[in-house]
């Protein structure tokens, strides 16, 4: 079993970063429609070439926002289902306490599976905390919200005999049979994201595939501890598959160390742009413990996004860090094919193995031109080399 | 039974739940239900009360320190609650008083029963929906800076704080508020759809208070809110913002005082309406 390594953008659209907001707040009459529209055909292009370069390809979604086009993951899996040819088509993923319909949610996941012949990996998640606002949704009690959606559409998805009854504390339904059900059985690979070890041990007991963003060396190894500790407990066994791991990083490549560079430096936008948010829709109630609400009321950078330690036990806030700080974190991958490889084969070696590799390798302004050749020379001069890999964890050794 | 905490602070357990009051004065009983703050700048008008009543204030549900039970999500959890906590006290000729959140609560309440009340004073409440779809009723309380809510909310700027100034308990207890308005009161943003059609069942005599200079309600909506409640009378604080009974606790407190006596006298002389 080699790493599968993804081919991820959000789909920004950004001319109009300069703005103070770029979430919730920033009215549509920036938002050019067709501009969008080329934007829109023009990072669907780049996730076929990934597709015919060899990787599996992630989407997700976000609202009101320039940051990101994808209103809707699911409508452009539906399109990626059809357009691609072989690679796994990744949601992560689709912000189920946002949601009010699992079922729906179940349908539209077994029509993307069915399409793209069995390619869907189904990940949900919590949702950031600026989608509160544009969905109105309710913060306080929003795992319980999700773990209740995930079950019904497990359900929906893996009973045959149906109608079934769910009448759950948040979901009522009377008569659940989906059509169609999905190709791949008994359901596509689901997968949920945290950034928390409480999180993480309730994953592991699931045996759910775990996904993290931009923890870096440290914070990504203590996530998959935590993860082996809910396995472990619920008796999965010892060591836990790396292919329950997905990690998330930014990554660019170039036939010159400089122009890789410039290119990862654009793309690390995605991360500066992150506390551009009108107040208070950044902080929803409960949604951080109430303790960390107190330490960022108290702060002297009530932004900051989130603050990492190198390696060497620098700390790095990641809404102001230095490309070269990204690089020693290990939230970006950037430079040569050669140095690319060893600076990704050095990290998930590091944190004890990883089965999939997710890279933001579009982002910000970074246009087509570049993207195509980082994509290009990604696709084959490091691809090759990781997929001939021999000595790769498999385990986790907990 | 109630238990007494060395803060003052009592507590009733009522099937399970904890509910915190404090309890001052003598005389009828007057209950004050907070804000969507929390109990925060009460005090003063408490103190004015406690001459005349034996005032009693609980804290609702999570909007103390401590965690509540996890399965109270909505105000009627709060309204059964607090009648429940009537009967637990054996209560009777309850004067029941609400600022804003609290003041929802306390419609909610008297449409249920009015067995046990004497009468009504919502301060600046919130609860129903009077506006049109596209017009909000009451800011979003979530979506502005607490700056800016402040400056709606008070009309004194000497009431207004940073919110860095207060100490880590005050700050916790705030944010903990905050967090449990959300709980409560997130969507149907502050109102419950169903209440202004019940609105008619209040059989007491009710004072509805709003501010002249309170920038968190629609201009206008206060007095919509007495306009639903058969002969409730409406009083406007020039001068107060959002929370008359923070900025002007013994005029608040006078103008209490004044109807409940009023009232008591138009009651012996001729009911309006007959008492359940």
């Amino acid at each position: 079993m080699t790493m599968r390594v993804y081919h991820f953008s959000e789909q920004p659209y950004p001319e109009v970063w300069t703005q103070p907001s770029l979430r919730i707040t920033i009215p549509n009459s920036l938002c050019r429609p067709e501009e969008a529209h080329k934007l829109y055909h023009r990072y669907i292009d780049e996730w076929k070439l990934a597709d015919e370069l060899g990787f599996d390809i992630m989407v997700n979604e976000h609202h009101s926002t320039a940051t990101c086009l994808t209103a809707s993951a699911n409508l452009i899996l539906a399109i990626l289902a059809r357009e691609t040819k072989k690679a796994r088509m990744l949601v992560l993923g689709v912000p189920l306490s946002n949601r009010t319909d699992p079922v729906r949610i179940a349908e539209e996941m077994s029509m993307i599976d069915v399409i793209s012949g069995g390619r869907l990996e189904m990940g949900f998640v919590k949702g950031v905390p600026y989608e509160i606002g544009p969905a109105n949704s309710n913060p306080t009690r929003m795992m319980e919200r999700l773990w209740e959606a995930h079950d019904l559409i497990i359900q929906a998805m893996t009973t045959h005999d149906g109608p079934f009854n769910f009448e759950g504390e948040f979901f009522h339904h009377r008569t659940v049979n989906i059509w169609p059900r999905p190709m791949q059985q008994p359901h596509p690979p689901v997968w949920i994201t945290t950034a928390s070890a409480g999180n993480a041990r309730e994953i592991g007991g699931r045996g759910i595939v775990m996904g993290s963003f931009m923890g870096g060396f440290g914070e990504t190894k203590k996530l998959h501890q935590a993860y082996a500790e809910g396995w472990q407990k619920a008796g999965r066994g010892g060591d836990v598959p790396v292919d329950r791991f997905g990690y998330l990083a930014m990554c660019a490549v170039a036939d010159n160390e400089a122009d890789a560079r410039r290119r990862a430096d654009l793309i690390a936008d995605y991360l500066r742009t992150n506390g551009q948010v009108a107040d208070p829709f950044n902080k929803p109630p409960t949604y951080f413990p109430t303790e960390a609400m107190i330490r960022s009321i108290r702060s002297p950078n009530p932004r900051a996004f989130r603050t990492l330690l190198t390696p060497k036990g620098k700390p790095v806030e990641l809404s102001t860090a230095t490309l070269d700080e990204f690089i020693e974190c290990g939230v970006v991958f950037a430079g040569t094919p050669d140095q690319v490889y060893d600076q990704i084969t050095h990290f998930t070696d590091s944190i004890g193995g990883l089965g999939h590799l997710l890279l933001m390798q579009q982002g910000g302004h970074l246009n087509a031109e570049d993207t195509r050749d980082s994509l290009t020379l990604f696709g084959t001069k490091v691809l090759p080399r990781l997929n001939a890999r021999t000595d790769s964890k498999l385990l986790f050794a907990a | 039974m109630a238990t007494t905490s060395p803060s003052g602070m009592q507590t009733a357990v009522l099937h399970g739940v904890n509910v915190a009051f404090s309890e001052a004065g003598h005389g009828q009983p007057l209950l004050f239900l907070h804000p969507g703050h929390g109990n925060w700048g009460d005090r003063p008008f408490l103190d004015a009360l406690a001459a005349e009543y034996r005032v009693i204030a609980p804290v609702a549900p999570w909007f103390g320190v401590d965690a509540g039970p996890p399965n109270f999500s909505s105000v009627q959890d709060l309204a059964y609650l607090y009648l429940d906590l009537i009967e637990h006290l054996t209560l009777d000729d309850v004067v029941l008083v609400g600022s804003s959140f609290g003041g929802w609560l306390a419609a909610e309440m008297a449409v249920k029963s009015c067995q046990r009340l004497a009468a009504l004073a919502l301060l600046a409440p919130v609860g129903i929906k009077t506006g049109g779809r596209s017009v909000r009723d009451v800011i979003d309380t979530f979506g502005v800076p607490d700056k800016e809510w402040q400056e709606r909310a008070f009309a004194d700027p000497s009431f207004r704080f940073e919110l860095k100034a207060l100490d880590d308990t005050e700050l916790f207890i705030r944010v903990r508020a905050k967090e449990a308005l959300a709980r409560y009161a997130w969507s149907p943003y502050m109102h419950n759809p169903k209440l202004q059609g019940r609105l008619h069942r209040i059989a007491r005599p009710t004072l509805v208070v709003g501010g002249g200079r309170d920038r968190i309600l629609r201009a206008g909506y206060p007095r919509d809110f007495a306009d639903a409640i058969p002969g409730a009378r409406y009083e406007e604080i020039a001068g107060a913002g959002h929370f008359p009974h923070i900025e002007q606790p013994a005029q608040i407190a006078g103008l209490v005082r004044s109807f409940v006596k009023q009232a008591a006298d138009g009651a012996q002389r001729a009911p309006v309406r007959e008492r359940a």
